[in-house]
Formats: C-alpha cells, structure tokens, sequence
C-alpha cells in the first residue's frame, strides 16, 4: 500500500506550528456547527450541533412547554454511564418524570461566552460524577425550587405550600395542580436561587438506581454512532507514522 | 480494481489487491459501522460476515473478497426495525463504550442463524470478540434473551 501514500513537503515543524494555530482556533470559538464533534463525542451520533434548548431554568436544566425535561451535560461519555449518572443527580433533585429525560451538549465555545458556568469539562480518572455531583444536584434543586416559585406566583400563594412531584407541582392546601412545562416560561425569568439545601440521600429515588441509559445505545448496535476514527470533515487530511519496514534494532540516528 | 458485493450492492473499487477489506469497507464503501480494533485479528472488532460466516475483515485481502457476500453491521436494521440481536443488545444494555459491539453482533447474528439456541460453550467458542468494557456477561445474557424469544 506504499504506493497509495503522496509524500508533501510538510516540514515537520510546519506541521507542529500548523496544528497550534488549529488549537488555538478552536479555544477562541472556531465555527464548529458543520461537524458533529462534541455529539459524536457524547454518544448522540447525530450530524449538527443544534442550539441550546429553551427556556432554561438555570444554566443546567430546560423544560420544555410539553413537558419534556434537557439536562446539560458537560462530561465526556466514554462507556461508563457518566451522562446518565450525571442526568440522575439533576432529575433527583429536580423531581421530574424521569421518563422524559434528555440531554444535550453545551459547546466549549458556548461555555467561554458564558463565563465557563458548567465549570469543567475535563473527563477522566474516574472524576466525571465525583468531581461535579454537587453543583450538578444544585442545579436540579435550583430549577426545581424555580418552578415552583413561578407556580405559587400565578396561584398567589407561598411557594412553601408548593410540593412537586414526576414534573407536577402542587399547592397542598388546595389540591391545584401544574406542570413543570406550563409554569417554565415564568421560572426562566425569576432569579436562580442562592440558598439550596439538597435532599438528604436516605430519600433519593432516583439516584443509586440502575436505569437504562440515555446517550443512544441504538447507535452503538446499528454502526451509527460516530467515534473519533470515524470523524470526517471538510478537507481533511489523515497524518500518520510511516515505520520502518525492517524490524531490526537501531543502531544509530 | 475490485469488484463487491456489500449489503446487497455492487461496489467497484480502485485499490491495491492487498489491501484489507476492513479499509475498503471503512474507506472506500464509505460503511464505517465496522471498526479497527487490533489489526490482526485478535480483537473482532472489525467482523463481518463473507458468505453467512463471521470473519475479520482487517485480515482479509481486498482480491480474496471479491464474489463473495459480505454483510456489514449498516445491513441489520431493516425499514428502522433494528434485527432480533440488536433488539436483545439494546433491552440488555450490552454496550457500554460500544466501540467492540458491532463485531459482537455480527459474530452473534452468525452464530444464530446455524445454532439458534447455543450453549454458553457454543457462544464461547464463537464468539471469541474482545471487549475492554468488559461486557461478556451482558452478551451472553442477550444472546440467550434472543433464543428464548
């Protein structure tokens, strides 16, 4: 197959100088919307990388007008359950029907104009849960206690009369009844909540529980899922080592 | 120049006769479902089926294909209905990373069709795929879930 491979005249510190100015281009907001890294990189295999979903309630959690709930996550998915892992510590604390549970991906670039507010994306070690369990889980309670908030609003009533419940809030006195995606217009206006207290674990429903996962295993049965060796964009080239032909120790440079 | 016959269509090719089916597959075709894993055909990763018999693509000369049927993981799914072994994989959970998963299923979608209610041995000696996730118990579990449906 030697023949098949066109020799340039990259040097190879052209090449290194090259791929710097690349990486630089991506930390300052490179235009990534023709490619599907960042999903392809979270298990969705799909082929653009839409915008976020509206209306937010807090940087963490959407809820839409039908009810349908989108956790951001900023973690890698490299097999181990992390997006779903993380999506339960928000849905625990956010008390939605976990039924309705999505996520999507907030770009690097997306985090750079907001002030970094998911914090870190870094995954590895073993850290992806550990290292973000707790301001995930604030998340899922500071939308929460949003919702409820902007319900008791239209009830003219105290937010602590309010419970909810698999996305439905109710005023306990009376009996009222709302949902997460008729009040969520409203929640996306007030103030995120500084003070949360978060459940004590003996009453977590949902966190600890094995459930199935959410980040496509479809596409890991079908070849659908597009991992990094599969990454095709506009133009590109395949870098690789040319090796010796003869296995044989080195004797000198 | 080769000609194939991949999922039910006819492909001509202009590559070296050497050159592995898995990159003809992958490059070529343009089917990237099956995967690199090791290269020499230890890992299966890049299993496909020549002729109803799961083989590793990534060992197999481009020339030696040629008249032969070869079905990748992209012929599984018909009309959006996901094949019974991809149906068991998805209600098992099998996959974890998933990168290693679509040799399983082929080499699974093989087995099954000669011996439609292996034994563990069956399955274990047929289905000789690594998988670094470490999901062998959740394959075995699918693969009975599929001969007892």
């Amino acid at each position: 197959m030697t023949k098949n491979i066109t020799t340039t005249n990259t040097s190879r510190r052209h090449f290194i100088v090259g791929s710097s100015a690349i990486a630089t281009g991506l930390a300052i907001g490179f235009d990534f919307s023709f490619i599907s890294s960042a999903n392809a990189a979270m298990g969705t295999g799909t082929a653009s990388m839409a915008p976020l979903a509206t209306p937010e309630i807090g940087v963490w959690v959407v809820v839409k007008p039908n009810d349908d709930i989108v956790v951001r996550i900023v973690r890698s998915e490299m097999g181990q359950g992390t997006i779903t892992g993380l999506a339960q510590m928000v849905a625990e604390e956010l008390q939605c029907d976990w039924k309705t549970v999505t996520y999507e991906y907030p770009s690097p670039a997306e985090s750079l104009k907001r002030k970094q507010a998911w914090g870190s994306y870094s995954t590895g070690g073993s850290r992806g849960i550990r290292t973000s369990e707790q301001y995930v889980r604030k998340g899922g309670a500071a939308a929460r206690i949003m919702l409820v908030q902007a319900a008791a609003n239209q009830w003219n009533v105290p937010a602590s009369e309010c419970v909810a419940k698999n996305s439905v809030i109710t005023h306990t006195p009376s009996g009222r009844k709302t949902t997460f995606g008729k009040v969520s217009v409203a929640a996306s206006q007030l103030d995120v909540p500084k003070e949360i207290t978060l459940k004590d674990p003996k009453e977590w429903t949902l966190i600890g529980k094995s459930v199935n996962r959410i980040d496509g295993t479809a596409d890991k049965v079908t070849g659908k899922q597009v991992y990094a060796i599969d990454l095709k964009m506009p133009g590109m080239l395949v870098a690789t080592i040319q090796e010796s032909p003869v296995f044989e120790e080195l004797r000198r440079y | 120049m080769a000609d194939l016959n991949v999922n039910g269509k006819k492909y001509k090719v202009d590559v070296d006769p050497e050159t592995p089916l898995l990159w003809v597959i992958r490059d070529h075709v343009g089917l990237t479902g099956t995967k690199y894993g090791c290269g020499v055909g230890q890992c299966g990763a890049c299993t496909v089926l020549f002729d109803g018999q799961a083989i590793r693509s990534c060992m197999i000369p481009v020339s030696a294909a040629e008249g032969k049927k070869i079905e990748t993981i992209e012929s599984l799914e018909k009309n959006g209905q996901l094949s019974k072994v991809q149906k068991a994989w998805v209600d098992n959970q099998v996959p974890q990373c998933g990168y290693c998963q679509s040799g399983m299923v082929m080499a699974t979608t093989a087995l099954l069709r000669n011996t439609p209610k292996p034994t563990d041995a069956q399955i274990d000696a047929a289905v000789t795929n690594i998988c670094r996730c470490g999901t062998f118990q959740q394959v075995r579990d699918a693969i009975h879930a599929v001969s007892k449906a």
